[in-house]
């Protein structure tokens, strides 16, 4: 298709690719001719394949140029992949127990090859759908914020780490673009590919767009998006970007990933998991009213902020004579004042993460992709009235997000 | 870092390389055995020569890979002459009347060829020193300084132009971490290579080593100057990088330029206005108790800002439909909320610039680098008590900056 040697790949396609690539036919054992393979992508971008012999799995992903989702009309650099493997490696070094780890990867033909997530892995977002309670899921992915964000930002590097790393990944200017413009654009304006619950929602999704106190304030969160070069983020951190057992916690898909704030990414899971929430009463029925569900989401809301508080302020606390430049030892080791130190950064991120959370909700709801834990609820008002209720929170949210102190605070306001 | 090519140049050697350069030795009218050449550098950092023949003159710089006033013992990049020349330009794109042109940039040998700022102009900081008034100073600076921010920030930027400039300036990171130790950090530990007027202001440093609230404070403006990547800005610029006559402004001495937070450049030139007020009492005699000269300097403060802000929001007005991509027209378009948006952005902006003044004026009293506004103040305890009432001033401007809503208010703290 191009003149540098990329070409979409299918089934066919992939096995001879496989059967010239070492590091990937060895993870299946060299068993070649009896492949099973899948095409997987229920994602909004790439294709993603399954790849299974009698002695081995691996997963293929394969970024094309442009949004799958969309088609061709809406082109999008291949190139993602190349930060996709990036991010991946440095995210399995920093946690690797909930990062696949990448086994191949190929610049040219934009593609990526890993470790399969098996079964009984699912789509944390479908687990929510269906009311799966996951006992592990808040400290898992309270560790890996806690690492990935902690180790990438100036508490632990140096300037001039940060500064390279922060150059590298200013080139993955389109994957920002696109979330700037459909999580903090869009939603506020009218636009092509603006969808919603009709006609239950349209005045919300006008009051929206006419709402200026709101508009300020994504406005600051759109800025610190584009600006703030904070730490290395995945990015896109929704409850689709992670595969769970019951055991288990994965974190996949980082394409996304760039120097940004951290908030982001608390933000992105946390307002996923407030989603799934109001969506709950759409999917109660005579057997299961879904309320102890509900609450299982909110502490798992509460545990993974508060685990992630822990964690984060602990890795700071054991590396607080270490390489990091943001608050060195000598300047910073009075016993009060770090105690200071970790609380007003912490609070500044909790209120960072909030106003992320609430702008990821909003743009679910009234913006051009949607999310399952609503769009499966098939009766049209119960959905409407459902993500209604996740509109007027995250309004207040955004609004009020500096009131608030602790997470308990802001549950109490959904309750 | 590769010397291949390098050499330091002198008078000598310097007369050789005009006239093996034709765009230098054509702005000499090429009468290459009749200049004369001078060394003027009286910076920390660089060779600074004036080349005059009798039909035309040109300003060399050079890059050493030290810091000139420390020595070989401080080790600097001479490729920040490459940030400087690349910033010049920009600059001088963005503002032709305040910034010289630049003739000449040899990468190899860290040399910038570039338009003599010709007699009578004199540095700022000497002219503050002899209490010479500069009634478009303000008009001028401010130009300046709402053109080059303006214009390299996302108000007028795509993100994709953005990313792309903030790449290229990562590289200028030693320059930037001279910053981040010198302002940010040194002023506020025991370091090597502090100083101050002892020993009358020795209890004065060491209430700011001591000093909670002000590091906590410091340490937000650190983080900011690391990671805000706003706009394009100068990077230094205190007084000692203009140059003036009453009818003319010149600012020169990029090479700290890179993507920061605007509030710094502006923060630096309001900080050494103040600091050149406090020293005002330093220089009186029997003929001039400097009332007035005080006064014009408050007013040149209060006009720079004023002017700064209209010029900046009248270019953001102009503009407000073009290609820039922070706040998009069809977002922000309603009259109140366009209103808004910009009285909130620029008291953001305020409250930066009054912090980062306050980091800057702190540290040019108890860290390595002092301003010879002071220093030439011979009387040591009077120096001591000018430098005590800036750094009390500044103290308090840091911890107090939220409360100001305007220039006028911060005036007359001082008085």
């Amino acid at each position: 298709m191009t003149t540098d040697g990329f070409r979409v790949l299918d089934v066919k396609s992939l096995t001879e690719y496989i059967k010239a690539t070492p590091s990937l036919a060895s993870k299946l054992g060299d068993e070649l001719d009896n492949l099973e393979i899948k095409e997987v992508g229920d994602g909004n971008l790439n294709f993603v394949y399954i790849i299974i012999s009698t002695s081995g799995s691996l997963v293929i992903k394969q970024a094309v140029p442009y949004i799958r989702l969309i088609g061709e009309s809406w082109p999008m650099t291949k190139e993602r992949s190349y930060f996709e493997a990036t991010a991946l490696k440095r995210q399995h070094s920093l946690s690797p127990n909930h990062v696949p780890e990448i086994y191949h990867f190929d610049r040219t033909m934009s593609l990526i090859g890993m470790r399969y997530i098996e079964p009984p892995h699912i789509i944390l977002r479908k687990g929510l759908i269906v009311g799966v309670e996951y006992p592990l899921l808040a400290e898992h992915m309270a560790e890996f914020m806690a690492n990935t964000l902690f180790f990438t930002s100036l508490l632990h590097l140096t300037t001039t780490q940060h500064k390279s790393a922060v150059a590298e990944f200013c080139a993955n200017v389109e994957l920002c673009r696109l979330t700037e413009q459909v999580v903090f654009s869009d939603p506020y304006k009218i636009s092509e590919f603006n969808r919603w619950t009709s006609p239950y929602l349209d005045s919300d999704a006008e009051s929206i767009r006419n709402d200026k106190i709101l508009k300020l304030e994504v406005a600051e969160l759109k800025s610190k998006f584009c600006e703030k070069a904070q730490a290395l983020i995945h990015g896109d951190l929704h409850t689709s970007s992670v595969m769970v057992t019951k055991e288990s916690t994965q974190v996949i898909d980082p394409e996304f990933a760039f120097y940004g704030p951290m908030g982001f990414d608390i933000g992105a899971f946390i307002g996923n998991l407030f989603l799934s929430y109001f969506a709950q009463d759409g999917h109660s029925n005579n057997a299961n009213n879904r309320k102890t569900y509900k609450a299982w989401i909110m502490d798992t809301v509460a545990n993974t902020w508060n685990l992630f508080y822990k964690k984060f302020t602990s890795l700071w606390d054991i590396h607080k004579d270490g390489p990091g430049e943001a608050y060195l030892h000598e300047i910073y080791k009075d016993m009060e004042l770090w105690s200071l130190v970790k609380q007003k950064f912490m609070l500044d991120l909790f209120h960072d993460s909030l106003g992320f959370a609430a702008a990821k909700m909003i743009r679910r709801i009234v913006g051009v992709a949607h999310v399952e834990d609503f769009e499966s609820i098939n009766d049209v008002v119960k959905r409407a009235d459902c993500e209604r209720r996740a509109l007027d929170f995250a309004k207040i949210l955004i609004k009020k997000r500096r009131n608030f102190n602790n997470i308990t605070d802001v549950i109490s306001t959904v309750e």
